[in-house]
């Protein structure tokens, strides 16, 4: 079993090494622009969070 | 990189967290359909669930009392979907529970489970009768089953092979003509602002899906699809969402939902308890007060 957190944190850590990738900003931006109120920007924030570590932002 | 590419290391990334045996799931006939599935968009599951069963589902939704409607479609509650004859089984059915994991390539866990009508009103498609792509995952899967028989008349679900492709995007554009310049278009946001030319664009490739009650099949939903508005009859179907990544609004669906034992119907495996993960009390509670904790994080 793998817990949300865990899942979440792998997630993250996947992103960190394609920030700046355009399909994966693409991809974010659909689903944020599709689905604010059910997602609470949940890509969004998962993909600011791994682009904080780098010092950049989106 | 593509999106494809990240959904690899997502998947090889979760694996090795799970410490989770793969090797032992060894079947040549899953991993065939996983490569339909992920080559074509879309693969058949012939002969899984019975008419019988498909029946069976379709009367206790008949019993559902809190039913939802929205304009021509009835919702129902996800918690009497789970508990209808036959649901769970055939979610963590062990031979769609492979071809998950092959497709996916790390265990997949049921996002969402969901059933609903579509009902005849007026011509004009709407909502999800409009060509369009679902954004679920940086992979996923859904399985749909009809449990009703369903014909051209009544909404059937309507496929373009391929479609979740760049290269047959550029393809068929080429194909009928069109600049390559709008490939981005095809991409981009839900797919909807483009939906009027897809017919046009992908001829043969739109696949109108018409069988009798039981017909299943998996499908990657970030192809373009559509329900078929229906023309007099009516349509009901069940689907199952498999994918890595649940957003936060499907877990509060599913734990408004979420049953108390392991049902005892279905095939008790690691897949299937993996398959299951949020859906069963207990030791996902942990996992609820994480998303939570992390929202007001804001993170």
């Amino acid at each position: 079993m793998i817990d949300l957190d865990t899942r979440y944190n792998a997630a993250i850590d996947v992103l960190r090494q394609h920030g700046e990738n355009p399909e994966v900003k693409r991809f974010i931006h659909s689903v944020e622009s599709i689905y604010p109120e059910q997602t609470g920007d949940f890509f969004g924030k998962l993909f600011q969070a791994a682009l904080e570590t780098k010092g950049t932002y989106l | 990189m593509t999106r494809g590419a990240i959904a690899d290391q997502l998947a090889n990334r979760l694996l090795s967290l799970s410490n989770f045996a793969d090797s032992k799931y060894t079947s040549e006939s899953s991993k065939i359909k996983a490569s339909e599935l992920a080559t074509q968009g879309l693969t058949f599951i012939p002969d899984f669930v019975s008419a019988s069963e498909a029946s069976d589902i379709s009367r206790a939704l008949d019993d559902c009392l809190d039913t939802t409607r929205e304009d021509s479609v009835i919702h129902y509650p996800v918690f009497d979907v789970v508990r209808a004859p036959h649901v769970m089984k055939i979610a963590t059915d062990p031979h769609v529970l492979e071809t998950v994991l092959r497709y996916l390539g790390a265990p997949g866990i049921i996002v969402s489970i969901n059933a609903w009508s579509s009902l005849t009103q007026g011509e004009e498609p709407m909502g999800a009768q409009i060509f369009h792509r679902d954004t679920d995952d940086f992979r996923a899967c859904k399985m749909f089953v009809y449990l009703d028989d369903v014909s051209t008349s009544d909404g059937p679900h309507i496929f373009v092979r391929r479609s979740h492709r760049a290269d047959q995007v550029q393809q068929a554009l080429e194909g009928s003509g069109r600049s390559l310049s709008t490939i981005p278009d095809y991409f981009s946001r839900n797919g909807r602002h483009v939906a009027d030319s897809i017919d046009s664009i992908f001829g043969d490739s739109v696949e109108e899906i018409t069988g009798a009650a039981g017909t299943c099949f998996l499908e990657n939903t970030y192809s373009f699809h559509r329900g078929k508005t229906p023309a007099g009859g009516k349509r009901r179907i069940l689907q199952v969402l498999y994918a890595h990544i649940p957003y936060h609004h499907r877990l509060e669906r599913i734990e408004d939902a979420r049953l108390t034992t392991f049902p005892s119907n279905c095939d008790d495996s690691d897949l299937a308890r993996h398959a299951m993960s949020f859906w069963i009390q207990g030791p996902t509670d942990h996992s609820i007060e994480t998303m939570r904790a992390m929202e007001s994080r804001n993170i």
